[in-house]
């Protein structure tokens, strides 16, 4: 376990995404990110683990192109603050299914942007509508879905036009606790072997050691890395690993880390809903 | 089922009550019964009357309400995606929407004369906005999200419009659609009361002037069917389009 909060590079990887010294500004002065650096390995499955509001989804928004960075700056195989492109898929919190395309087409939307002809592009997503358990759904419309199943539709998508990079923005958040567990299993499953680099935005402990290869925690108010631990769980993993007593050690100690800042979050939040 | 049946006994009941108070009460140039008036419908189908200005009618209204879907629908996308033409043709154009158009009427005359191209300019002005504005509504409240979504996968602005922005907006469109054309009606009543040797509002003058009551009521219910079609028309082909479940409705 290591604790110095500065940017680190597994042993024996090849840094594939680099933040340095990332500052994230919004409009009206508010510092949602400032002095974020983190180097993640290709092939590595990085969590990004942290209270509400502490600014890891902009972090996340930053490295696919959707926000400009303020000061310091990201860099994607080598390319300074690229703009979004096909190396990297993209699972949002509430699925991001576009209502009026049926599963099928949705999956398809990236594919199609790369310029894939519509035929080719059905073949790809009837290979990930079967992968990921969907058989039959693949003419219906998404609100015709459960919250899972248009989750693993958002999946699906981005892992069709099999990019290098995945970044996802609190996937599972939404759905009940239930699928939740079901869908870390499938996404686990789908990742390892993959040597894709996966980038996960989450507040669940849980979750975070469940999944990753290491987990950065956030500090909040601005946004920055305060420890990075490598979880050490053997792959491949399974429901098995959360009976592991290594899992629930890593648990408490991530636990401590955050316990505070979740604190001082829930205050907050306190105060502005309060009467 | 109960609803059907306690709708249509209560207007049942209305049209005996018109029937009796009618026959009692009035003479047939004050107030001509339901009897009477169904029967001249049914002369005036058969003699041809009614569908020579009908056809007149509808014409109008077609010209003038699609010419208003042709140039809105499109002005409507432009105002709610860029805003150097939403703070410059989209405030003119918020200039003119307080008018009411039945004031241009005169003017319409004067400029574009007493023929077609009056009336269906008429028409085709009153019935622009209400579908310009929701159209312009619907792409400002696209989901920023299916936008993000769009971008991320490598989508351009033409595909966001395409895929998103033309699908996200026609809830709001069909809005539009449905209340400009209950606009349209009124302004096609209008133009042929006020200026106009044919049409079913031609028709309804005529009848006034001569005191043909049953005439003058048979045109009135031909205008509420008329009505009553273009909304069923309308909510028709709104259904065969959207056949998804919209998340925000107007």
């Amino acid at each position: 376990m290591r604790s110095d909060g500065e940017s680190d590079t597994r042993p024996g990887g090849r840094p594939l995404v680099e933040f340095c010294d990332l500052g994230v500004t919004y409009p009206g002065g508010i510092a949602a990110v400032s002095g974020f650096h983190l180097s993640v390995s290709a092939g590595e499955f990085v969590v990004i683990l942290g209270p509400s509001g502490c600014g890891k989804s902009t972090v996340l928004q930053v490295v696919a192109g959707l926000l400009k960075p303020t000061s310091g700056q990201v860099v994607v195989a080598g390319e300074i603050n690229p703009p979004p492109g096909k190396d990297r898929g993209f699972v949002f919190q509430h699925a991001g299914l576009l209502p009026w395309f049926d599963i099928f087409t949705n999956i398809e939307i990236g594919l199609r942007a790369k310029g894939m002809s519509r035929k080719a592009a059905r073949a790809v997503s009837q290979r990930y509508v079967s992968a990921m358990g969907l058989e039959g759904f693949g003419r219906l419309y998404p609100h015709q879905l459960s919250g899972g199943m248009q989750q693993r539709v958002g999946v699906a998508r981005a892992f069709a036009i099999d990019p290098p990079i995945l970044l996802m923005d609190e996937p599972f958040a939404a759905l009940d606790a239930q699928t939740r567990l079901l869908l870390q299993e499938e996404l686990i499953r789908l990742w390892e072997g993959s040597g894709k680099t996966i980038i996960f935005v989450t507040h669940s402990i849980e979750e975070a050691v469940f999944l990753a290869d290491r987990v950065v925690v956030m500090a909040r108010a601005p946004g920055s890395v305060k420890a990075s631990v490598d979880i050490t769980l053997a792959r491949p993993r399974g429901e098995e690993t959360r009976s592991d007593p290594q899992y629930l050690e890593l648990f408490n100690t991530l636990w401590g880390m955050i316990r505070r800042d979740a604190q001082r979050a829930i205050s907050e939040t306190d105060l502005k809903e309060g009467p | 089922m109960q609803r059907l049946l306690r709708t249509s006994a209560t207007f049942a009941l209305l049209l005996l009550a018109w029937e009796l108070v009618a026959r009692l009460f009035f003479p047939v140039y004050i107030l001509p019964p339901p009897s009477l008036v169904a029967r001249t419908l049914v002369s005036l189908i058969v003699d041809g009357t009614l569908w020579q200005n009908l056809q007149v009618s509808l014409m109008r209204v077609f010209a003038g309400y699609f010419t208003a879907v042709v140039l809105a629908i499109p002005l409507g996308v432009a105002a709610g995606w860029w805003k150097l033409i939403d703070h410059t043709v989209g405030s003119t154009l918020e200039l003119l929407r307080p008018l009411p158009a039945l004031a241009l009427i005169p003017l319409a005359i004067v400029w574009l004369g007493f023929g077609e191209l009056s009336k269906i300019a008429l028409i085709a002005y009153a019935s622009f906005f209400s579908i310009y504005l929701n159209t312009r509504a619907g792409v400002q409240n696209v989901d920023p999200l299916h936008v993000k979504v769009m971008l991320v996968y490598g989508n351009g602005t033409r595909d966001v419009l395409t895929k998103v922005v033309m699908y996200s907006i026609l809830p709001y469109v069909f809005t539009g659609l449905r209340y400009s054309a209950a606009v349209a009606l009124i302004l096609l009543v209008a133009v042929e009361l006020v200026g106009s040797q044919s049409g079913l509002g031609f028709f309804l003058v005529q009848a006034q002037s001569f005191l043909q009551m049953p005439n003058m009521f048979a045109a009135i219910v031909v205008f509420g069917v008329l009505g009553f079609c273009a909304n069923l028309l309308v909510a028709g082909l709104e259904k065969r389009v959207i056949r998804w479940r919209p998340e925000n409705r107007p």
